[in-house]
C-alpha cells in the first residue's frame, strides 16, 4: 500500500501519450494520431513493486518508456523522486539516469554483443561513479557476485551466456547506480519457468536489500500476483483497474481483469476444465484490441460480454472496491450498480 | 575468453575454407611485398631508359615483359605500379571512411533536417558515375594522382555514409542502445562504443569493395592523362603510354592491364569471402536437411500399440561439434507413441530437444543435423529410408504443422487465399476454382469471419490470432492425419491462447487428426493433451496420461516444472524453482541427465544410464521412483477458478 505522499518513488499524474499518425497515400496526407496511453495515473512507494499487466499493444511498455524519458508525452505529469521528469528541458541530467534503471525483456537484444561483461556493467560505474581500471573491474565483480554470477564472468562476452544469466548481467548493470526506481518490462516473459522463478527471488532479494521501488511490466497476471504488491491492469491505453495483488486476482471487479484471469491455464487439468468453460462464457467475437483506441467510452466495450449503450458514450470515473482498489466500468455506477463488488457476483454469464 | 576466441577462430575458419577467396587473400598479400620491396626484385629504375635505347623490346632476357615505347622495362614499372595502385586506393578509401563513417553515425544516429539535407546532397553526388564526378573535382582543383584519388574518396565518402546511416538506423533501435541511454551513456558514446563495432561487418566488406573500385578508377584516370603524371610508373599511366603506341606493338598494354584486372578481382572475391564469413557468423548456420538413417531397434523395442498413428523407436539426432572428432547427441532414444485422435504433449525447458524431435518426423533436421531411428511408423507406413522427395509428399500432405510465430509462417507477397491453396493444388492437385472454394470452407472452418471476403486480404491485414487460424486452415487443408503444433500460443496474446486453443481441440476432435503439441507451458498442456510426454536433455524422463502425471509425478523433474509454474493462488515464501539450468548438450553424462540438479539423486543415480520403466501406468527414467515422494498440481491447496 502506499505510504505518505513523500516516500512515493514514482508518480504519474493523467499521463497521455500519442504517437503520430503516418503518412497516408498522398504526400499531404496524415493519418489520425494513435491514442497510446490516456490518462493514466500510477504511485509506487519506496520498496514496493507496482504490476502493469496488459496485452500487446495495451500502452503499458510506453508508459515504461515515458518514464525513462525516452518519449515526451502529450500532457500529463510524471514524477520520478524529486525529478520532474516531463519537465526537463533539452538533455536529461545524468543524477536522473542514476536515480531510474532498466531491465528489458529480450536477454539476446538488450546485451552490447561487442562488449564484455565486465565492460557492460561497469559503463554506469565509469558514468556515474568515475570509477575506472581495478576500482571499476572489482565492483563490477562484487555487483556479478550479487546477482549469482561469478568474477571470472568478467571477461566473457553476452552470448556465452544462457537466457536466464543474460537476464542476470541486465540486472547487476541496473543495479549499479543503486537506482531508486528500477523499471522491469516483461524482465522473465522470455525465460523458461523454472529460470523465471530464479531470477524473480533473485529481483525480490534485491528489493529488499536496497529498497527499490519495481515498476513490473507484464501480461502474465499469474506471475504479476506473486511478484508485485498492487497491480494496475491495462486495457488498450487506458487503466481499468488498481488494486492490492491478491485482492485483485480473488475478486476482480472490471469484467477485463476477469477475462485475464479466466485465460490463464492452469497446470491441474480439473481446475482447467472449469476456468476455461468460464472463459469460453466471457469471451465475445474473436477479436483482440485492434486500431486506434476510442477517445471517449470504453475500450473494453466491443468485447465486453456486460456492455451497455453508456460504455460507447463516456469512459467511466475510478469507483472503489471492496478489494482495495479501484475500478472504471460502468456496470459499478449505473446499470447493475456493483459498486466496487467483484464482477462475478452479476451471475455467471451466459450460464 | 575462450569461447569468443572460438567465435573469433570460426569466423576465419569459415574464411580460410572458403578457396576462391583465400587465392585472392593471398594475392593482395603477395602485391604488398612487391609494392614493398619493389627495389630489390629490379635492378632497373621504372623511369629511365635501359642502355641500349631498347624502345619496345619483346619480353626477353633481361627485360622479363620487355620494354616500351621510350625503352623503359615493363616488369620494373609493373612492380612500381603496385605502389601507385595501393596509395591511391589507400587514400580514397581512408578519405571516404574517415568523412562517411562519423557524418552517416551522426545523421543516422539523430536524423532529422540535417539528415534530410545531407542525404539529398549523397544522392546527387551518387547519382553521378564517380570518375566523371571526380573529373569535375579534378577540374576544380587541379590534376595529379594525389588530388585525383582525393576526388575519389569524396565521391565514396558519400557511399560510406549512406551505408552507415541506413546500418545506424537499425542499430539504434537495438535493445542494448536504450539499455545504455539509461545508463547514462552520452549520445557520442552510444554512437562509438555501442553502434559503431556492432556495424563494422558490412562497413569492413564494403570497403574492401571500394578498394577494388579505387584502383580500377586511378587506372581509368591516369589512362585519361588526369592522374598520375609522366613519371609516376602507375598501371593507368602505363596503359596510356601504351596507347600511344598501340600501333607498333599491343604489348605493352597487356601487364598493366593484367594487373589490374587481377586486382580488381582479387579485391572483390577477398570482400565477398568476409561477407560470406560475417553472414554465417550472424545467422549461425544454415539450415537444411538431412535424412533419417535407419538403426537397430535396441535390446528390447516396445511393441506398437494397435491404435497407433504415429510410432517412434529409438530416434537420435546427432550434431558434429566444430573442432571435435566426436559428434554431440541432442536427442537420444526416444520413443513415443500417438493414438488416432490423440493430443499428446512434448513438454520442457529450452534445449531439451523436444523440438528438434518433432522437426525430425518429417525429416527436417537442421543442416549438419543427423537424425536415426528403427522406425518412425505414420499410419502403417515406414518414414525411415524415404528418400527428401517421398518425405515432401508426406510433409503437408499427412503432417501439417503449426508454428509459434505466424507473421513468420506466412509470406507478406501473398494473400492468405493464395497461400492456403498452394498445399490444395500441389499435393491434391486440384484446380484453381476448386481450390478456392475449399479454401473459403477452410477459413470458416477454422473461425475467421466472412470469409468470402478475407480471402483475398494480406496477411499484415490479421491479428496475430486471426493470422494463426490462417496458419491452422494452412496446416489442415491436406487433411492431415497428424498435426504437429509447435509452441501455437507462445506469441499470443493471453486472451487470444484460449481461443487458439480451443480450436485446436475442436479440431482434433471432430476431424480425429491426432495432435503433437509441443510447448514448455503446463497450463497449456493441461487444456489441451490427452497424454503428456515430459523432455529433459536430449531424453523423455516421464510419459503418461496427463491426468496422472500431473497429479502424481513420478520423475523429480516432473515435479519441478510443475511447481515452477506461476499460478493465479496466493503467495507463500520465495518461488520454487529447479536449481541450475540445463547443461549444453556436450555436457550431459552418461548417468541420469538430471542428477545434478536433482534434489533427490544420490550416488547410484550416478552409475550409468537410467532406462525408462514402467511405474504404474507411466513410464519413468528414475532409478528413485516410486521411492520418493512427489508433489503434482493438487498439492498447491484449493487453486481459485
Amino acid at each position: 500500500m502506499t505510504g505518505p505522499a513523500d516516500d512515493l518513488v514514482l508518480e504519474i499524474d493523467d499521463l497521455s501519450i500519442t504517437f503520430p499518425g503516418g503518412r497516408g497515400f498522398l504526400p499531404w496526407q496524415r493519418l489520425p494520431d494513435v491514442r497510446a496511453v490516456q490518462h493514466v495515473s500510477l504511485s509506487i512507494a519506496r520498496g514496493d513493486t507496482l504490476g502493469l499487466v496488459g496485452e500487446s499493444g495495451s500502452g503499458k511498455t510506453t508508459i515504461g518508456r515515458a518514464v525513462l524519458r525516452f518519449i515526451r508525452p502529450r500532457s500529463g505529469r510524471i514524477r520520478v523522486g524529486d525529478f520532474d521528469v516531463t519537465g526537463f528541458e533539452g538533455s536529461v541530467p545524468r543524477s536522473f539516469r542514476r536515480a531510474v534503471q532498466v531491465v528489458f525483456q529480450d536477454p539476446v537484444g538488450s546485451l552490447n554483443p561487442s562488449m564484455v561483461v565486465g565492460d557492460i556493467v561497469g559503463e554506469p560505474l565509469r558514468i556515474h561513479a568515475g570509477l575506472s581500471g581495478a576500482a571499476r573491474q572489482d565492483r563490477a565483480g562484487d555487483l556479478l557476485e550479487q546477482v549469482g554470477l561469478q568474477r571470472h564472468h568478467l571477461n566473457r562476452y553476452p552470448h556465452e551466456f544462457s537466457g536466464g544469466q543474460r537476464q542476470r548481467i541486465a540486472v547487476a548493470r541496473a543495479l549499479a547506480t543503486d537506482p531508486d526506481l528500477l523499471v522491469l518490462d516483461e524482465p522473465v516473459s522470455a525465460l523458461d519457468v523454472s529460470t523465471q522463478s530464479q531470477v524473480i527471488n533473485l529481483l525480490e532479494r534485491l528489493q529488499r536489500e536496497t529498497s527499490a521501488a519495481y515498476l513490473f511490466i507484464a501480461h502474465d497476471l499469474a506471475v504479476v500476483r506473486h511478484v508485485c504488491n498492487r497491480i494496475a491492469v491495462m486495457y488498450h491505453s487506458r487503466i481499468v483497474e488498481t488494486g492490492p495483488s491478491d485482492g485483485i486476482c480473488d475478486a476482480p471487479a472490471h469484467p477485463y481483469t476477469e477475462l485475464l484471469l479466466a485465460s490463464i491455464p492452469d497446470p491441474d487439468p480439473e481446475v482447467q476444465t472449469g476456468r476455461s468453460a468460464r472463459r469460453r462464457a466471457l469471451t465475445i467475437g474473436t477479436a483482440g484490441s485492434v486500431g486506434n483506441a476510442p477517445e471517449d467510452g470504453c475500450p473494453f466495450a466491443d468485447r465486453c460480454p456486460h456492455v451497455m449503450d453508456v460504455c460507447r458514450e463516456s469512459f467511466p470515473e475510478f469507483t472503489p472496491t471492496l478489494a482495495g482498489g479501484e475500478v472504471a466500468c460502468h456496470l459499478h455506477t449505473s446499470g447493475p450498480m456493483l459498486g466496487g463488488a467483484p464482477v462475478g457476483t452479476l451471475g455467471s454469464v451466459g450460464a | 575468453m575462450s569461447a569468443h576466441q572460438s567465435a573469433r577462430s570460426r569466423f576465419w575458419s569459415r574464411f580460410l575454407r572458403n578457396r576462391v577467396s583465400l587465392v585472392g587473400g593471398g594475392y593482395l598479400v603477395v602485391l604488398v611485398l612487391v609494392a614493398a620491396g619493389a627495389r630489390f626484385l629490379t635492378p632497373h629504375d621504372p623511369n629511365v631508359a635501359t642502355r641500349f635505347q631498347d624502345f619496345l623490346f619483346p619480353p626477353f632476357g633481361e627485360y622479363l615483359l620487355g620494354t616500351d615505347l621510350v625503352g623503359r622495362d615493363i616488369f620494373t614499372r609493373l612492380l612500381y605500379g603496385a605502389r601507385y595502385a595501393l596509395f591511391a586506393g589507400a587514400e580514397a578509401v581512408l578519405i571516404a571512411l574517415v568523412v562517411g563513417v562519423p557524418l552517416g553515425l551522426v545523421i543516422g544516429y539523430f536524423r532529422g533536417w540535417v539528415d534530410r539535407i545531407v542525404m539529398r546532397f549523397v544522392e546527387t553526388v551518387v547519382a553521378v558515375p564517380a570518375v566523371v564526378m571526380a573529373m569535375a573535382i579534378i577540374a576544380a582543383v587541379g590534376t595529379g594522382l594525389t588530388t585525383a584519388m582525393f576526388a575519389i574518396g569524396v565521391v565514396y565518402s558519400m557511399i560510406i555514409t549512406r551505408l552507415t546511416r541506413a546500418e545506424v538506423f537499425a542499430a539504434r533501435e537495438e535493445l542494448y542502445v536504450d539499455g545504455a541511454r539509461a545508463a547514462g551513456a552520452t549520445d557520442r558514446r552510444i554512437m562509438w562504443k555501442h553502434i559503431l563495432p556492432n556495424i563494422a561487418p558490412p562497413l569492413i566488406v564494403q570497403t574492401t569493395l571500394l578498394f577494388a573500385q579505387a584502383v580500377l578508377a586511378e587506372a581509368a584516370l591516369s589512362f585519361l592523362g588526369i592522374g598520375a603524371s609522366a613519371h609516376q610508373a602507375s598501371w593507368g599511366r602505363m596503359l596510356r603510354d601504351a596507347q600511344d603506341s598501340i600501333d607498333q606493338s599491343f604489348w605493352p598494354a597487356v601487364p598493366p592491364g593484367i594487373a589490374v584486372f587481377l586486382t580488381v578481382i582479387a579485391f572483390n572475391v577477398f570482400g565477398d569471402g568476409l561477407r560470406d564469413a560475417f553472414a554465417r557468423e550472424a545467422r549461425g548456420g544454415r539450415v537444411g536437411v538431412g535424412d533419417v538413417e535407419a538403426v537397430d531397434p535396441g535390446s528390447d523395442p516396445v511393441p506398437p500399440s494397435d491404435d497407433a498413428l504415429l510410432t517412434i523407436r529409438n530416434l537420435s539426432v546427432r550434431f558434429p561439434r566444430p573442432g571435435e572428432t566426436e559428434d554431440v547427441s541432442v536427442v537420444s532414444g526416444v520413443d513415443l507413441d500417438i493414438g488416432r485422435g490423440e493430443v499428446m504433449a512434448l513438454v520442457g525447458e529450452s534445449g531439451s530437444g523436444k523440438s528438434i524431435t518433432a522437426m525430425s518426423i518429417m525429416g527436417l533436421v537442421p543442416d549438419p543435423g543427423l537424425a536415426s531411428a528403427a522406425s518412425i511408423g505414420l499410419d502403417g507406413r515406414e518414414l525411415v529410408g524415404l528418400d527428401f522427395d517421398e518425405l515432401r509428399r508426406i510433409r503437408g500432405h499427412e503432417i501439417g504443422v503449426i508454428f509459434q510465430e505466424p507473421s513468420a509462417a506466412l509470406n507478406p507477397a501473398y494473400t492468405v487465399g493464395r497461400q492456403v491453396a498452394e498445399p490444395l493444388e500441389v499435393h491434391l492437385g486440384m484446380g484453381r476454382r476448386q481450390a478456392r472454394a475449399r479454401v473459403v470452407e477452410l477459413m470458416e472452418l477454422v473461425g475467421i469471419p466472412d470469409p468470402g471476403r478475407r480471402i483475398d486480404a494480406y496477411p499484415h491485414q490479421f491479428s496475430g490470432g486471426m493470422a494463426q487460424r490462417v496458419v491452422i486452415a494452412m496446416a489442415l487443408a491436406c487433411e492431415p492425419k497428424l498435426l504437429i503444433a509447435d509452441e501455437p500460443t507462445t506469441a499470443l496474446d493471453v486472451t487470444v491462447q484460449g481461443q487458439i486453443l480451443d480450436l485446436v481441440g475442436d479440431l482434433s476432435r471432430d476431424l480425429g487428426v491426432s495432435v503433437l503439441l509441443i510447448t514448455h507451458d503446463l497450463g497449456v498442456v493441461a487444456d489441451l493433451a490427452d497424454r503428456v510426454a515430459v523432455m529433459y536433455a536430449g531424453e523423455i524422463v516421464e510419459t503418461g496420461r496427463l491426468t496422472e502425471v500431473f497429479a502424481d509425478p513420478q520423475h523429480p523433474y516432473t515435479e519441478g516444472l510443475i511447481r515452477a509454474i506461476p499460478r493465479n493462488e496466493a503467495r507463500s515464501g520465495e518461488l520454487p524453482t529447479i536449481p541450475g539450468v540445463v547443461p549444453p548438450p556436450w555436457e550431459w553424462p552418461d548417468h541420469c541427465h538430471f542428477a545434478d540438479r536433482c534434489a533427490h539423486a544420490g550416488d547410484a543415480c550416478r552409475v550409468g544410464p537410467v532406462p525408462l520403466q514402467t511405474v504404474g501406468a507411466s513410464s519413468v527414467r528414475c532409478i528413485r521412483a516410486g521411492e520418493v515422494v512427489l508433489r503434482g498440481v493438487r498439492a498447491h491447496g484449493g487453486a481459485a477458478s
